[in-house]
């Protein structure tokens, strides 16, 4: 079986009205990509460093490729222009583990 | 009757199962409904809002859609547009539940309100809606796809003194 991948999101709104638009358009993609919310929003406390931002999400996938796909998608796509200006977004891909865990 | 219903986003496959859901729903209104041409709900419209990611539904034991709730863009505002629970699974707090998941929802999309026709008297409407914070509109000052959307409810045969807007500001 495939690893899980994740989308971890880090976003600063700026304009909400706009930033409507996309929350409305990216659910097309995730469906299609088989994603699920993990983390989305939520309280959050930062136990180290700075440059936090307001709204935390992580999004499982399938698999890496799939992650990869789902951005990449005209669907996906269409959401990030909605989103144009209206956000400040960190927006990290990365491969699940599922190796040995402390004991 | 078990386990409160859980709720869930909707998916394509649930949608056919929903207009029988509200049409048992509204046999709970008996008489009151007798004259109202009620608005049916569109399997093709509930996937658009399925894949939009603005449909809910509660399911039984066996994930079933038991009720489901509804929203689109209004004014600007999340707009309940459906929420229906099945008369044999309802005072298990589905309706609750799914209430909640919406106004989650507006907060999570950032709206300023979510917004609704119901009935001013019915136990579970009106009186049901204030207990989660919604207050009545007065019917003169509504924003414009509201208006529109009461006046068509009225010409389906609502009572126009018992039908109201009420709305939740998030």
């Amino acid at each position: 079986m495939d690893k899980k991948a994740y989308w971890v999101a880090r976003v600063e709104v700026t304009n909400m009205e706009a930033y409507q638009g996309y929350v409305a358009k990216n659910a097309a993609a995730f469906k299609k990509f088989g994603a699920r919310f993990i983390v989305r929003g939520g309280p959050f406390e930062m136990l180290e460093g700075g440059g936090a931002k307001s709204r935390n999400v992580v999004i499982e996938f399938p698999n890496l490729q799939a992650a990869r796909d789902c951005w990449h998608s005209p669907e996906y796509q269409e959401a990030i222009a909605a989103r144009k200006g209206a956000a400040l977004v960190d927006l990290m891909l990365i491969e699940g583990y599922d190796g040995p865990q402390p004991a | 009757m078990t386990a409160a219903p859980k709720i869930r986003p909707a998916r394509e496959e649930d949608c056919p199962a929903l207009p029988a859901i509200k049409s048992d729903a509204a046999r709970a209104f008996g008489d009151l409904r007798r004259d109202v041409a009620a608005r049916p709900v569109s399997v093709e419209a509930m996937a658009v809002l399925a894949a939009e990611g603005t449909l809910w539904v509660a399911a039984d034991e066996t994930d079933a859609p038991v009720g489901f709730a509804a929203a689109t863009m209004l004014d600007g505002t999340l707009f309940l547009a459906d929420l229906h629970v099945r008369p044999d699974a309802a005072r298990r707090g589905a309706g609750r539940a799914l209430l909640r998941r919406v106004i989650d929802h507006g907060r999570w999309a950032f709206f300023p309100a979510v917004t609704l026709l119901t009935d001013r008297l019915v136990p579970w409407n009106a009186p049901f809606y204030a207990t989660e914070g919604f207050v009545m509109l007065d019917a003169l000052r509504l924003p414009p796809q509201l208006a529109e959307k009461l006046a068509s409810d009225l010409a389906r045969g609502h009572d126009p003194s018992r039908r109201t807007a009420m709305a939740k500001r998030l």
